[in-house]
This record gives C-alpha cells, sequence and structure tokens, in this order.
C-alpha cells in the first residue's frame, strides 16, 4: 500500500481506523516522521478550532423560547382512516364527516407567517433581539411616545431597521421598517382604503403600512400603536 | 400532539452547537444570533409539518448551514453595515486573563476565517459542533475522504495561521 501521511493521519484522527489498523498506524507514527508532524499539526489546529467553542448567551435562549412560542402553531398530521370492508359507505361517510371537522379545527388554528412571529418575539425580548444602526428615527417624538433607541436585524430572512417609543408610562411601542412589505399577519382585518391592516397577535397589537414605506408597529397597547400610526402618517 | 414544548426539550440542548456554527457561517456576532434565530425558526416550521429527524444536531447543523448560505446570498441587500458590530465589545469588566483569552478567541477565529470556506465549514461542523465524518459528509453534500481532507488540510493550516501571527507578534 502506498504510504500517505496526510490521508492516513486524518484517518486516524478521524477515528476511522480499525482497532488493528489504529494499533499499526499508531505503532508506525513513532518511527515516521512525516506521518508524526502530520498528526501533530493536525492535532493542534484542532485544539485551536476547540478553543472557540462558547457557551450561547442568555439572551439568545430566551430569544428562541419566544420566537417559538410566537411561530405558526404545529400542523396535526393527516388522519388516516382505515376503512373496513364490512363497513362500506357508512364508514366512509363517518371517514369524511370526522375529517372534515378535523381539517376545520386545523383551518381555525393561527399559523402566522415567520417573520410576522420573528417580530412579535423580537418585541418581547426587547433590545437584545437588535445590532447597533445609525439610520435615524423618522420622529423623535410620536405625541406621548418618545424615541428610546434603534437598531437592525433581520426577521426570518427580511431586513428591518427596529426603532423603540416608550411614553410617560412605560408603555412601548416599536416600528419596524423594511425594505420589502410585511407579510400579513393570520386573522389581520384590513383598514380603508385597503392598504394597511391590523392584527392581534399573542396579546400584541399590530399595525402594517406600505406606505410611504414598508412599516410594521408593534405594543401592548392598541391605542397607543394607532395613534402612532397616525402620528407617522401610516392611515 | 406536537407541542413546542415536546420541540423546546429536544432542540434547545443544542442551542450551544448551532450557536458555535453560526458563529463561523456569519462573521458578526448578531447577524450570528440571527441565523440561530433563523434556524429555529425553519426547524420549527418542519417540526410543524410532521418531520421527525433521528438526530437533532445533524438536522439543526443542515438547516443552519443552508441559512447561513441563504443569508451570504442576501447579503447585499442588507441596509447597511453595523460599523460598532465589528468589534466584539465585552459584556463585563475584563480581568487580565479573560483579556488574554479574548485575544486568542480573536486570533483564532481571524485565521479561520481565513481558510478556504470549505475548510471553515468542514472544521465548524467536526470540530465545534462535534458531528462524525459521515455526519459532515450527509449535511455537505460531499464524500467523507473530501471531508477528511478539508477538515486535516484546514486544521493543518489553522495552526501554521496562528503559530505565524504569534511570531509576528512577539516581542
Amino acid at each position: 500500500m502506498r504510504h500517505d501521511p496526510e490521508r492516513a493521519a486524518a484517518a486516524y484522527l478521524a477515528g476511522e481506523l480499525g482497532p488493528r489498523q489504529r494499533e499499526r498506524f499508531e505503532a508506525h507514527v513513532l518511527a515516521c516522521d512525516d506521518c508524526w508532524r502530520e498528526v501533530k499539526a493536525s492535532r493542534d489546529g484542532r485544539a485551536l478550532a476547540e478553543s472557540l467553542r462558547e457557551v450561547a448567551p442568555q439572551h439568545l435562549r430566551e430569544r428562541i423560547r419566544a420566537t417559538i412560542a410566537a411561530a405558526p402553531a404545529p400542523r396535526r398530521r393527516r388522519l388516516r382512516v382505515r376503512m373496513p370492508a364490512l363497513l362500506g359507505m357508512t364508514a366512509a361517510l363517518v371517514a369524511l364527516v370526522v375529517a372534515g371537522g378535523l381539517l376545520a379545527v386545523r383551518a381555525r388554528a393561527p399559523v402566522q407567517p415567520a417573520a410576522i412571529a420573528a417580530a412579535v418575539a423580537n418585541y418581547r425580548t426587547g433590545a437584545t433581539a437588535w445590532h447597533p444602526t445609525t439610520q435615524p428615527p423618522p420622529a423623535r417624538q410620536l405625541g406621548d411616545l418618545a424615541w428610546r433607541g434603534s437598531g437592525q436585524g433581520e426577521l426570518a430572512g427580511l431586513p428591518v431597521v427596529a426603532h423603540t417609543y416608550q411614553d410617560p408610562a412605560g408603555r412601548s411601542v416599536v416600528l419596524l421598517q423594511a425594505v420589502r412589505s410585511f407579510p400579513q399577519a393570520h386573522g389581520a382585518s384590513h383598514q380603508p382604503p385597503g392598504t394597511t391592516w391590523t392584527a392581534e397577535v399573542q396579546g400584541l397589537a399590530l399595525f402594517c403600512a406600505d406606505r410611504p414605506a414598508p412599516s410594521l408597529l408593534l405594543g401592548d397597547d392598541q391605542s397607543l400603536v394607532l395613534a402612532a400610526a397616525q402620528r407617522l402618517g401610516l392611515h | 400532539m406536537a407541542s413546542d414544548e415536546e420541540f423546546q426539550r429536544l432542540t434547545l440542548p443544542a442551542l450551544d452547537l448551532v450557536h458555535n456554527l453560526a458563529r463561523r457561517f456569519a462573521r458578526e456576532r448578531a447577524d450570528a444570533e440571527d441565523l440561530v434565530q433563523e434556524t429555529y425558526l425553519r426547524a420549527w416550521a418542519a417540526w410543524s409539518s410532521g418531520r421527525r429527524p433521528r438526530r437533532v444536531e445533524p438536522w439543526l447543523a443542515t438547516i443552519c448551514l443552508n441559512a447561513g448560505r441563504d443569508r451570504a446570498r442576501r447579503a447585499t441587500t442588507r441596509l447597511e453595515t453595523p460599523a460598532a458590530a465589528i468589534a466584539d465589545l465585552p459584556d463585563e469588566v475584563d480581568v487580565a486573563e479573560e483579556a488574554i483569552a479574548r485575544v486568542h478567541r480573536a486570533l483564532v477565529d481571524r485565521a479561520l476565517w481565513a481558510l478556504p470556506t470549505e475548510q471553515r465549514v468542514a472544521i465548524a461542523l467536526m470540530d465545534l459542533a462535534g458531528l462524525t465524518a459521515a455526519e459532515v459528509a450527509k449535511v455537505t453534500g460531499s464524500p467523507r475522504g473530501t471531508v477528511l481532507a478539508r477538515v486535516h488540510r484546514g486544521r493543518k493550516a489553522l495552526a501554521r495561521l496562528v503559530a505565524e501571527e504569534v511570531r509576528r507578534h512577539a516581542p
């Protein structure tokens, strides 16, 4: 067999060798400078790479939990109905009624688009969900709401800039601005003239408009959200 | 019945793994955290439609790798580059030991990013995520021999780059 130190060392360190091959290689390495160098360099590299391991920060763990909690509800698997031959048409009818009922229940489940679920989760986790931006807010004051800070990030692949506002009572409204339209939340109702929608998701009030720029407002208090939308000229 | 509790119970123990991978697929820390969120959202969507992986770790690693590639393609549509995020700022008061560890990690991280993408990805999956060569082969869609070669050459290059860097900064 051809002597290939690189291949042999790679297989050895990956645990790919059987017990006998392993023993043979370990004996060989002691006498072969080329193989020794290969094993040593690869082990050093592995130790360096492993030194980069870190524990995920707590705020990220909370953000993921909140994201899953706000994300689409799980769908049930389709009911498999095995129809006994003797029951014939009656059983088929019953099965259809049962399946229809299940489908109707499933259709009522609140399924939110991923970007909306992520927006709600990020609202819950607060400023930790965003990273710095130099983009200024559209306004520093929206009635009682004062601008508190801005950040940027992505919501399930949609790049957004987030501007946070707070009123004197500590109630928050977050304005998200994107380069393209937000998906419509499940259960949203359209506001005249039909270019905006409002929705309630996980107890949060949402207001979305496409003009003058794709914008989504979120807050615990619906009246505050609507007032902010009006101040921003989104109505 | 599938539930978010069951999903979280099975997938959250792999959060460190996904986070470590995301840090190797996205350069900025905040982008890596966005990538982790996207990975979990995609996994949750698949789970909700009935997907049940045999092993959670390679499954999440595959999703993370694909989401990372998609994000790299979308990178040109970013609104702006966050200047403040370029440096990793310390969260708490640094002690000397922690400062040295940070310098060391920054140096190794830079060296890892200097490797060809295939080598960096293979090292991240094997040495940071702890996947086997067979699992890395499946995740990346490459033959096992190729994976072993990439990891081996990548590790050697990493050791050489770090040694050169240390020599350059030696007093």
